[in-house]
C-alpha cells in the first residue's frame, strides 16, 4: 500500500504540533469558540452530544494490520474500547476528550494516518470502491487516482474555504460500488473506443435535504487532464457557489441553477485558460503512487477448490454464500466481514475485534484491509486455501454473521444517540429491524435487500439510496420515521420514493413487515429481488398495504 | 391524564476540556448531573444567566425545557436532552454508567411519572 514520503511525515507531524498549540490557546482563553471551531473541524474534531468526536480519515478505505491495531489501541486508551466505521470509509471515536486529541493525532501519525480534512468546507477524504484491486470487473485500481487526488487536495490553499464541503468518489469498475452518482464529483475509470483509459466525470450529485443524481460532465476525460480539470471544477464552484445559504451551498445546487451545459462551459473555459500552465504530474511521483498499489504476488497462492470445505460445515457454507465473492485471480476470493451482527450497532467494531481482523489480514490476506461505505470490513485478497481457517477466526470473535447484502446488513448513522445534528435515533431502529428479520431463514426468503437509515435530513445513512430508506425526524418532540422505497446508489442510480406519512417508532417494524409481505406477495419468483420487483410494480401496492384507510395514516 | 405544569428551564452546555455534558448550578459552577442543576421558573432569568456562561469553561450553552415530576425529579421534555443527561441507547455508556445517573431506559420507560 501507499507509504508516506518524508514530506508526508513532516507535514502530518507539523499539523499535529500546530493543533496542539491551538488547543492550548483555546483552553487558555486566547481563542474563542467561534475562532477555534473551524480549526478543530479542520482536524476532524466535532463536539457531539456526550463528548468530542474525532473522525479519522481512512483514505479510499484502505488499512493495513498495523494501522488497524493502532486504531484498536486508540479505542482502548482514549475511547471506550470501540470505534464506529462510517459511510465515508472513515472511523469515528465517540468519546474523546479535547485534551487527548493531540496525543491521539500523534499516535495516528505513527502509523501514517491523520484526521485532516475529515470535516469543514474543504475537499474531504476521497473514497473508492472497497473491492479496488481485487474485483473481476475492474479496469484499473481506483486508489491510484484517489491517492493522486488526496495529494492534490490535502492542504490545497485555494480550496481550504469552499462554500461547503466537497466529496469525491472514484470507481474503476463497471459496477459502481462507490456511489459515484451521489457525490460532488464522481469519477469512473473508463475506456474509450480507441482502448485508451480515461475518466467519466459526474458532477453535482448528492444526498442530504436535496437529493440529486449527478450529471455527466465529461464522458471521457484524458487521464493527463484530471488535475487541471478538477482544479477548474473547484475554481468555478469556489467562485459561483452560494455562500449566503448553507442549504444551497453545495455544488449540486450550483449545477441545478446554471444547468449542466452552462456549468460545463464555465469549467471548460477555465480549464483552457490554465491547462498550459499545469505541469504533468512528475513521473517519479506517479511511479511512487503506482508502486504503492502494486497487487500482491497472486501466483504464490496454490490453486484450491473451496467446494470441499463448503460441504463440511453448513454454517460455513451459509456464511460463504454472502461473504465470499469471486476475485479477479481465481486462486483468491474477496471476503466481506459483517459489522452488522443483529442486535449490535451497525459499523461498530470493538478493539478486540479490530485486532482479530488485523491478525487475520496479516496471516491470510497479504496484510490488506478495506472499510466499505456500507460499514463493513473487507479482506480483498484471500487465497482460497485459507478461507475456512479465516472463517473460524472470525467466528471466534463474533464476526461471522452471514448477512452481507441481506436485510440485517443495515447502514445506519449514529443518530440522536450521539450526533448533535440528528432529529431521531437510528441505531435502535437498525437493531430492532435486524433482530426481527435477521434470522437466516427470513433473510434467505427475502434475498438481497439494502436498508439504510438516517437520523436526520442530512442523510449520512444514505436513506435516499436504500432499497428501503428510513429517515428519522422530530415531530413535536416525538421520533417519527419516513420510509422511502426503490433507492439505488449504483450505476442504475435512483432516489427512493416516499411512501407517505411517517411512522412512530413502535409502528415502524410492522410497517417494514408490511413492505416485505407486499414484496413477497407480488414478486414473480424468489429470483426477482426486492429492487427489481419494486421497479416493476411501483409504489402503489406498497402504499395501499401501508395505509389501508385514511384514519390510520395520521402520524 | 396529568395537567402539564408550566415549563421550567435548565442551562446546559458541554465542558470545554472533556466535552462532557454539564448543567448550571450557580454562577461559574457546573455539574455533570442534571439532578444538581438549578431550575429556573422564569425564562428571562435563565437567559440572563445563560449570557454569563464563561467561554473558557463551557461550550455552546443553551436552555432546555424540563418538567419536575411528582418525585421532584428533573425531566427533560425532549428526548435529545434525556439522551444527553443519561447516555446513548445502544451502550450503557456516558453518565448512566460513569456518574450512576438514572439510565436512559428508565427515563424512557412508560411507567415513569404515572
Amino acid at each position: 500500500m501507499y507509504q508516506y514520503s518524508p514530506f508526508d511525515h513532516d507535514y502530518i507531524r507539523q499539523r499535529v504540533r500546530i493543533f496542539r498549540e491551538q488547543v492550548d490557546r483555546r483552553i487558555a482563553g486566547v481563542l474563542t469558540e467561534d475562532e477555534f471551531k473551524p480549526l478543530r473541524l479542520q482536524n476532524g474534531v466535532y463536539l457531539q452530544l456526550h463528548a468530542y468526536m474525532l473522525r479519522v480519515a481512512i483514505p479510499y478505505g484502505t488499512l493495513n494490520s498495523r494501522q488497524m491495531r493502532q486504531l484498536a489501541m486508540i479505542a482502548d486508551k482514549w475511547d471506550r474500547g470501540y470505534g464506529h466505521f462510517t459511510t465515508r470509509q472513515n472511523i469515528q471515536f465517540n468519546w474523546t476528550k479535547l485534551k487527548d486529541v493531540g496525543d491521539i493525532l500523534d499516535a495516528l501519525a505513527d502509523v501514517e494516518m491523520h484526521a485532516i480534512q475529515t470535516s469543514g468546507n474543504c475537499i474531504r477524504n476521497v473514497t473508492a470502491d472497497h473491492f479496488a484491486g481485487a474485483a473481476k470487473d475492474e479496469i484499473e485500481d481506483p486508489r491510484i487516482t484517489a491517492e493522486l487526488l488526496r495529494q492534490w487536495s490535502t492542504g490545497h490553499p485555494e480550496f481550504a474555504f469552499l462554500p461547503r464541503k466537497f466529496k469525491i468518489a472514484v470507481t474503476g469498475a463497471d459496477h459502481d460500488r462507490a456511489v459515484t452518482a451521489f457525490h460532488d464529483i464522481g469519477i469512473g475509470i473508463v475506456k474509450n473506443a480507441n482502448g485508451a483509459t480515461g475518466y467519466k466525470v459526474i458532477i453535482g450529485g448528492g444526498l442530504g435535504r436535496t437529493p440529486i443524481i449527478g450529471s455527466v460532465l465529461q464522458e471521457f476525460l484524458p487521464k493527463a487532464d484530471l488535475l487541471p480539470y478538477l482544479e477548474s471544477v473547484l475554481h468555478i464552484y469556489n467562485r459561483y457557489g452560494r455562500r449566503d445559504n448553507k442549504y444551497k451551498a453545495r455544488i449540486k445546487i450550483l449545477v441545478q441553477e446554471l444547468g449542466i451545459d452552462q456549468t460545463r462551459a464555465e469549467i471548460d473555459a477555465h480549464f483552457e485558460s490554465i491547462k498550459d500552465r499545469f505541469q504533468d504530474v512528475p513521473e517519479h511521483i506517479m511511479a511512487r503512487i503506482n508502486a504503492g498499489f502494486a497487487p500482491p504476488d497472486f501466483a504464490q497462492a496454490a490453486a484450491y477448490d473451496l467446494h470441499h470445505d463448503l460441504t463440511v460445515s453448513p454454517a460455513f457454507a451459509a456464511w460463504a454464500e454472502n461473504s465470499v465473492m469471486a476475485h479477479r485471480d481465481d486462486r483468491h476470493v474477496m471476503i466481506s466481514i459483517s459489522l452488522k451482527t443483529p442486535g449490535d450497532t451497525p459499523g461498530d467494531a470493538s478493539a478486540d475485534q479490530m485486532r482479530v481482523m488485523a491478525d487475520l489480514a496479516e496471516r491470510f490476506a497479504y496484510d490488506e484491509i478495506r472499510i466499505s461505505h456500507e460499514q463493513n470490513v473487507i479482506l480483498p485478497h484471500v487465497p482460497k486455501q485459507h478461507v475456512a481457517e479465516l472463517y473460524r477466526g472470525l467466528q471466534a470473535a463474533g464476526l461471522a454473521s452471514a448477512n452481507i447484502g441481506q436485510i440485517s446488513d443495515i447502514i445506519a448513522c449514529p443518530g440522536m444517540d450521539y450526533c448533535a445534528l440528528a432529529t431521531a435515533r437510528s441505531v435502535p431502529i437498525a437493531q430492532d429491524i435486524a433482530r426481527r428479520f435477521g434470522d437466516i431463514k427470513t433473510e434467505r426468503q427475502i434475498g438481497p435487500l439494502k436498508i439504510k437509515i438516517s437520523g436526520c435530513i442530512n442523510a449520512c445513512g444514505h436513506h435516499h439510496v436504500g432499497h428501503i430508506g428510513i429517515l428519522g425526524l422530530d415531530r413535536a418532540g416525538v421520533e417519527n420515521y419516513q420510509i422511502t422505497l426503490g433507492g439505488d446508489g449504483t450505476e442504475d442510480a435512483a432516489i427512493g420514493d416516499r411512501t407517505g406519512p411517517g411512522f412512530a417508532a413502535d409502528a415502524l417494524l410492522p410497517a417494514i413487515e408490511t413492505i416485505l409481505d407486499t414484496y413477497v406477495e407480488h414478486r414473480l419468483n424468489a429470483d426477482e429481488h426486492f429492487l427489481a420487483c419494486y421497479r416493476r410494480i411501483g409504489l402503489t401496492p406498497f402504499k395501499k398495504a401501508l395505509y389501508p384507510s385514511k384514519q390510520k395514516t395520521a402520524a | 391524564m396529568t395537567i402539564t405544569a408550566n415549563t421550567q428551564y435548565v442551562i446546559t452546555a458541554n465542558d470545554l476540556y472533556d466535552g462532557e455534558v454539564v448543567f448550571w448550578q450557580s454562577p461559574d459552577a457546573w455539574s455533570y448531573l442534571l439532578s444538581d442543576s438549578y431550575v429556573f421558573d422564569d425564562k428571562d432569568d435563565a437567559s440572563d444567566n445563560l449570557g454569563r456562561a464563561r467561554p473558557d469553561q463551557v461550550v455552546g450553552a443553551y436552555l432546555i425545557d424540563v418538567d419536575i415530576d411528582a418525585n421532584d425529579q428533573i425531566t427533560p421534555t425532549h428526548l435529545r436532552e434525556a439522551i444527553r443527561a443519561s447516555g446513548p441507547s445502544n451502550y450503557f455508556h456516558g453518565k448512566q454508567s460513569d456518574r450512576k445517573t438514572i439510565s436512559l431506559a428508565d427515563r424512557l420507560s412508560p411507567q415513569k411519572g404515572t
